[in-house]
C-alpha cells in the first residue's frame, strides 16, 4: 500500500467517533473593517509603525520627481531597478534625473534600489501586498537593499479578506505563484532579542503613496 | 453577627491534609470565620485526602476511590468548605469527571461538587461576609495560588476581604505566576521548583509588604520554606489566618 | 525523532545556573508575555477569534482526509506535486530523492520544526548535500550543533559574545577575519554570508505554517523574509510539513494570520505573511521550476480519535512556552526534545512513546497558565495528566512511587489508618523541627525540596486531634485550642 493510501486510510478509520463541528461564520475584527479616510489614516499609521517610510505624491506623473527628491534626501544615488509594470514604465524617469537599470539576475538585484508597484495596501496591518507576475520578478521585493513601492490610495483595502479577490483576479482566476503581505523592512530579533533591521530582505521599505488625499492622511490629527 | 444565609445551614469543613498535619491553625481560623458567620460547622472525623496526589500522578482509580470516600463523608451537608483552592478545585472541577456519564454516583458527585466551596469564595460569593478591621493591620502581598485562580476564579475576593480587614494590599510583580509547589512536582523536580520559588519570594519581598498571604497551605509552606532558608523577615500567612485575626 | 528526556534533571540544574541562558528566559517570560497581553487587549475580538480558531481546527481534523485530498488536487492543478510520508525516514528519503532530481549540491532552509523533528539536515548531509539554515537563530544553533532553545527564538540562550565566537570560527572560511560583538554587525555578517548561499542554492526547503485546501497553497510566516528567498531564488522549492497544518480556506487563513503573530511575539503582524501556490507560472518573471510538498504523518494520524487529538490543533506559536513557569526556568534544551514546554510535553510522548518521554508530562505544576494563553484552546494540563495516567497504568512510573500512592489511596479510604498515619507523621516532623520548629533537611522524597527550603513544622497535634479534644471538652464555638 502506498504511503498516501496508508495515511488517508488511517485518518478515515479514526473519523467514526468525531462529532460534527461546524465551521464558524467568519468574524472580521474592527481593525480590518475601516472605511474611507479612517482606512487610509490607519494604513499610514500602521505602515509607519512597522518601520516603512511614506512619501505622499499628488499624482502618478509626479512619482519620478518625488522619488528622485526622496533618494537625494537620503544621499542615495539615482540608480534604480524598475519592474515592468506599464503604469510605471510609462513615467518620465530620465527626466527626473534617475538612471534605470533592466538587469534581472540575482547578482544584479542584490543590494540595489528597486521600484515596483503593489497589488494593494492593507489597512488592517499596514502591509504592502506584493505578488509574482510576468511584469514583477518577485525577487525585486527581496534582494534589493531599498524597496520602493508605488501604491495608490485607492488600492488600500480594509482587511485580509479583501486581498483574495484582488489576488485571484491578478493571477487569472487563481492565486499568483507568490503573494506576500510585506509589513515593513526585513528584521530579526534572534540575537539577544534586539531588533535589527535588514536581516535578509530589504533594509528599508519606502512607500510612495499616490493620491490627492495622501498628504492629509499623513498629518498627525 | 449571624449571617442570614447561615440560618440552619450545616457546613462540613474539609480541613485538607496539609492543614491537618502542617498548619492546624488554619483549620481553626476557618472554623472561627464560619462559626462567627453563624453556621453550624462540623469537622467529620472520617475525612481524609481529596486524592489529588494520586489524580495528578496518573492513578485515576485511586483518586476515584478517594472521591467516593469524600462523597460518603460529606453528602449529608448543606455546604462543604475547604480552606484550599487546590483541594477545593479537585472536588468542584475534577471529581465529577472521575465518574462516567451514566454512573449513578456521577449526579450525586455533581450535586456535592456544586455545594463545595473554597473558603474565601464561600465567604465572599455565598455569604457576602462583612469582616471587622484587623486588630493589628498588616500590609500584605497576595499570591494567587494557581488552582484557586484559574479553576475557581478566585482573584478579587481575597483582595476585597483583605480590604475589609483594613490591611493594605501591596501587589507583587507576577502575583499570578506559580510558586513552584505543584504538589508532588516540588519533590519530583526540586531544582525547577526551587528556582520558581526563588523568583516568587524575590517578587514578594520586593513588594515591601509585611506579610505574604495566599490561600493554599502547600504554596504557603513552599514559599515560607524559601524565606526561612534565606532568613527573610516577612510573615507567611494563610488568608484564613489573616481574616480570623490569627496572625501571631 | 530522538529524545533524551531522561537527562532533564541534570540539564535543568545547569540551565538554572547559566546566567546567559537565564537572560534569554527573562525576555521570553516577561517581554513576550507582556507583548502578547498588550496585543490581545488591543483587539477586542481576540477571545472570539480564539474560539473560532479552535472550531476551525476541530472541524478540519474531523474532515482531515477530505481536506488533504482537496489540497492535493489543487496543488497538482497548480503544477506542483504532493508526496506522502508515513514516518521520518520515509520523509527524509523522499526529500533527498527530490534534491537528486535536480542534481542539487546545496540546499537552503527556512525555519521548520517538522524538519527538526525529522532530523532532516543530517539525513541530507549524509547524501552529500550542503544544507544551510537561514533563519538567523537556526543558523546560529546549526553552526553550534545544538537543538532549538525555543520554537520561535531558537538561540536566545546565547549572548552576542557567544554568537560572536561562533561566527568568528565559522566565517573564517569566508574570508572574515574580525570578531565582532555588536549585534547590528553580527546580523550584517550573517546577511553577507547567507546572501551568497541564497543566490547559489539549488534547492530551497521551507516548512509551512498552514496549508490551504481551497487553493493548494502553503502559508509561511517570518520576520526576516528568509522563507521568501528560499521559495523564490532556487530552482526547486520543497515544503515539508505535518498533515495537521491544513485549514480549509483563505478566509480561515486570515483568522490564523491574526491570531498567530499576536500569540507568538505580541506583534500585530509578522513582517512577511506569504502564500506560495505552485512553481513558476508560464510568463512569470521568476520563481522555482518545481514545487514539491512533503506531507508528513510521523505519528500524527495515530493521535486522531484519542485523548490527545486536540494537540493536533497546535499552530506552534510558542505562547504556552512563554507562559510556562517551568519552561521559563529551564529553557527548551532541557526537555531533550525539539518540542519543549507544555506543547512539547504533550506532543513528544505522542510522537515517540510514553516510556521514552515520561519526564516531560510530569514536568508541570498544572498551574494552567498554558491553557489560558493557547490561541486554539488546547487543554494542555488535562492532556499531560492523560500521559501520566498512561504511564501509571502501564507501570512505567517508579515502583516506589506506585507503592506510595497505593498505600496513600488505601489510607484515604480507611479513616483510622489515615489518622494514624498523619498523627505519627506529625510527631516525626515535630521531632525533626526541634525547639526551633523548623526542619532544615528532610529525608526521602523531601530531600531535594529541602536543599533550597526549610520546613516550618509548626506546633501541637494534628488539626483533627485538636478538634476532637475541643469537642470532648465541649469547647465553645470559635474557641481555639
Amino acid at each position: 500500500m502506498s504511503a498516501r493510501e496508508d495515511i488517508l486510510g488511517k485518518i478515515a478509520r479514526s473519523r467514526g467517533a468525531s462529532a460534527g463541528t461546524a465551521k464558524p461564520a467568519p468574524l472580521r475584527p474592527a481593525l480590518g473593517a475601516k472605511e474611507g479616510a479612517a482606512r487610509l489614516a490607519q494604513f499610514c499609521h500602521l505602515a509607519l509603525s512597522l518601520g516603512c517610510t511614506i512619501v505622499p505624491v499628488r499624482e502618478m506623473r509626479a512619482v519620478p520627481a518625488s522619488l528622485a527628491h526622496a533618494l537625494g534626501e537620503q544621499s542615495l544615488k539615482g540608480d534604480v531597478w524598475l519592474n515592468d509594470e506599464p503604469q510605471l514604465t510609462a513615467l518620465g524617469w530620465q527626466e527626473a534625473g534617475l538612471s534605470l537599470h533592466s538587469e534581472r539576475g540575482k547578482d544584479d538585484l542584490d543590494g540595489v534600489i528597486s521600484v515596483t508597484g503593489a497589488l494593494a495596501g492593507l489597512a488592517e496591518t499596514g502591509a504592502v501586498i506584493m505578488q509574482s507576475s510576468a511584469v514583477h520578478p518577485f525577487a525585486m521585493g527581496l534582494l534589493p537593499d531599498v524597496h520602493v513601492a508605488v501604491l495608490r490610495t485607492d488600492q488600500i483595502v480594509a482587511g485580509m479578506e479583501d486581498i483574495w479577490p484582488l489576488a485571484r483576479k491578478a493571477g487569472g482566476n487563481r492565486l499568483p505563484r507568490a503573494l506576500s503581505l510585506v509589513g515593513g523592512p526585513s528584521r530579526t530579533g534572534d540575537i539577544e532579542a534586539t531588533l535589527v533591521m535588514g536581516a535578509h530582505g530589504p533594509r528599508s521599505l519606502q512607500i510612495l503613496l499616490v493620491g490627492e488625499e495622501a498628504e492629509a492622511a499623513l498629518e498627525p490629527n | 453577627m449571624p449571617h442570614p444565609s447561615a440560618a440552619s445551614k450545616k457546613v462540613g469543613l474539609f480541613a485538607t491534609c496539609l492543614v491537618n498535619t502542617m498548619r492546624p491553625r488554619v483549620g481553626f481560623a476557618a472554623l472561627k470565620l464560619l462559626e462567627e458567620a453563624g453556621f453550624e460547622v462540623e469537622v467529620p472525623k472520617e475525612q481524609t485526602c481529596c486524592g489529588q496526589p494520586n489524580y495528578n500522578s496518573g492513578d485515576r482509580n485511586g483518586a476515584r476511590a478517594m472521591a467516593e470516600h469524600f462523597l460518603k463523608t460529606y453528602e449529608g451537608f448543606d455546604y462543604v468548605v475547604v480552606p484550599s483552592g487546590s483541594c477545593g478545585a479537585m472536588v468542584r472541577v475534577h471529581y465529577p469527571k472521575l465518574f462516567e456519564e451514566g454512573d449513578p454516583r456521577r449526579p450525586r458527585m455533581e450535586a456535592l461538587a456544586g455545594r463545595t466551596y473554597e473558603l474565601v469564595s464561600f465567604l465572599s460569593d455565598v455569604v457576602g461576609i462583612e469582616l471587622a478591621p484587623a486588630t493589628v493591620p498588616l500590609s500584605v502581598t497576595y499570591h494567587d495560588a494557581c488552582s484557586g485562580l484559574r479553576e475557581l476564579g478566585i482573584k478579587a475576593q481575597p483582595r476585597a476581604l483583605i480590604g475589609q480587614k483594613k490591611c493594605e494590599v501591596k501587589e507583587m510583580e507576577d502575583a499570578e505566576v506559580c510558586c513552584g509547589f505543584g504538589g508532588l512536582f516540588c519533590v519530583k523536580y526540586p531544582e525547577v521548583s526551587g528556582e520558581m520559588v526563588r523568583r516568587k519570594t524575590e517578587a514578594a519581598l520586593a513588594s515591601g509588604a509585611e506579610a505574604l498571604v495566599t490561600g493554599d497551605v502547600g504554596c504557603l509552606l513552599n514559599m515560607e520554606g524559601a524565606l526561612l532558608r534565606e532568613g527573610k523577615e516577612i510573615k507567611a500567612l494563610h488568608i484564613a489566618e489573616l481574616l480570623a485575626d490569627m496572625t501571631e | 525523532m530522538h529524545v533524551t528526556t531522561e537527562k532533564f534533571h541534570g540539564r535543568a540544574k545547569k540551565a538554572i545556573a547559566n546566567k546567559n541562558l537565564q537572560g534569554g528566559l527573562f525576555i521570553i517570560g516577561k517581554i513576550f508575555t507582556a507583548m502578547r497581553d498588550h496585543a490581545m487587549a488591543q483587539m477586542p475580538e481576540f477571545e472570539a477569534l480564539r474560539d473560532q480558531a479552535r472550531d476551525i481546527k476541530r472541524h478540519t481534523l474531523e474532515n482531515l482526509d477530505t481536506y488533504l485530498q482537496q489540497f492535493e488536487e489543487r496543488v497538482i492543478e497548480n503544477g506542483g506535486r504532493v508526496h506522502w510520508a508515513r514516518d521520518g525516514e520515509e520523509a527524509n528519503r523522499i526529500i533527498a530523492q527530490l534534491c537528486k532530481e535536480v542534481d542539487a549540491q546545496t540546499v537552503i532552509k527556512s525555519k521548520s520544526m517538522v524538519t527538526e523533528e525529522l532530523e532532516l539536515n543530517p539525513a541530507l548531509e549524509a547524501e552529500g548535500l550542503a544544507v544551510t539554515e537561514t533563519d538567523l537563530g537556526e543558523y546560529i544553533i546549526q553552526l553550534r550543533g545544538e537543538k532549538p532553545f525555543h520554537i520561535v527564538a531558537p538561540a536566545w540562550h546565547l549572548t552576542a559574545g557567544e554568537v560572536a565566537d561562533t561566527f568568528y570560527e565559522a566565517h573564517k572560511a569566508h574570508g572574515r577575519t574580525e570578531r565582532v560583538e555588536d549585534k547590528v554587525k553580527l546580523v550584517e555578517e550573517a546577511r553577507i554570508v547567507l546572501r551568497e548561499r541564497f543566490k547559489k542554492a539549488d534547492v530551497g526547503i521551507t516548512g509551512a505554517n498552514f496549508l490551504i485546501a481551497e487553493t493548494g497553497s502553503i502559508a509561511l510566516v517570518t520576520n526576516e523574509g528568509n522563507a521568501d528567498l528560499c521559495a523564490t531564488l532556487p530552482r526547486k522549492h520543497i515544503a515539508v510539513t505535518g498533515i495537521e497544518k491544513i485549514i480549509p480556506t483563505l478566509d480561515d487563513l486570515a483568522l490564523f494570520w491574526r491570531v498567530l503573530p499576536r500569540s507568538a511575539t505580541g506583534q500585530d503582524t509578522a513582517n512577511y505573511l506569504s502564500l506560495y501556490s505552485g512553481p513558476r507560472r508560464e510568463g512569470d518573471a521568476d520563481g522555482p521550476e518545481s514545487f514539491d510538498i512533503v506531507l508528513v504523518d510521523n505519528g500524527r494520524s495515530d493521535m486522531l480519535g484519542t485523548a490527545v487529538e486536540d494537540m493536533l490543533r497546535c499552530i506552534r506559536c510558542g505562547a504556552c512556552l512563554n507562559a510556562c513557569p517551568v519552561f521559563t526556568s529551564v529553557g527548551g534544551q532541557t526537555y531533550g526534545s525539539v518540542y519543549s514546554g507544555p506543547m512539547g510535553s504533550v506532543l513528544t510522548p505522542a510522537l515517540t512513546s510514553v516510556s521514552q518521554a515520561a519526564m516531560l508530562p510530569n514536568a508541570s505544576t498544572f498551574c494552567g497558565k498554558c491553557e489560558e494563553v493557547c490561541p486554539v484552546r488546547i487543554p494542555l494540563p488535562s492532556m499531560m495528566r492523560h500521559w501520566r495516567e498512561e504511564e501509571f497504568s502501564k507501570h512505567y512510573s517508579p515502583a516506589a512511587q506506585r507503592w506510595g500512592l497505593g498505600l496513600w489511596a488505601y489510607a484515604a479510604r480507611t479513616p483510622w489508618a489515615y489518622r494514624l498515619a498523619t498523627t505519627w507523621g506529625r510527631k516525626v516532623l515535630a521531632l525533626m523541627g526541634g525547639k526551633e520548629r523548623v526542619a532544615h533537611a528532610l529525608p526521602f522524597i523531601g530531600k531535594g525540596w529541602s536543599e533550597k527550603r526549610d520546613l516550618n513544622v509548626g506546633e501541637g497535634a494534628t488539626f483533627l486531634e485538636q478538634y476532637e479534644r475541643r469537642k470532648r471538652r465541649g469547647g465553645a464555638k470559635g474557641e481555639r485550642v
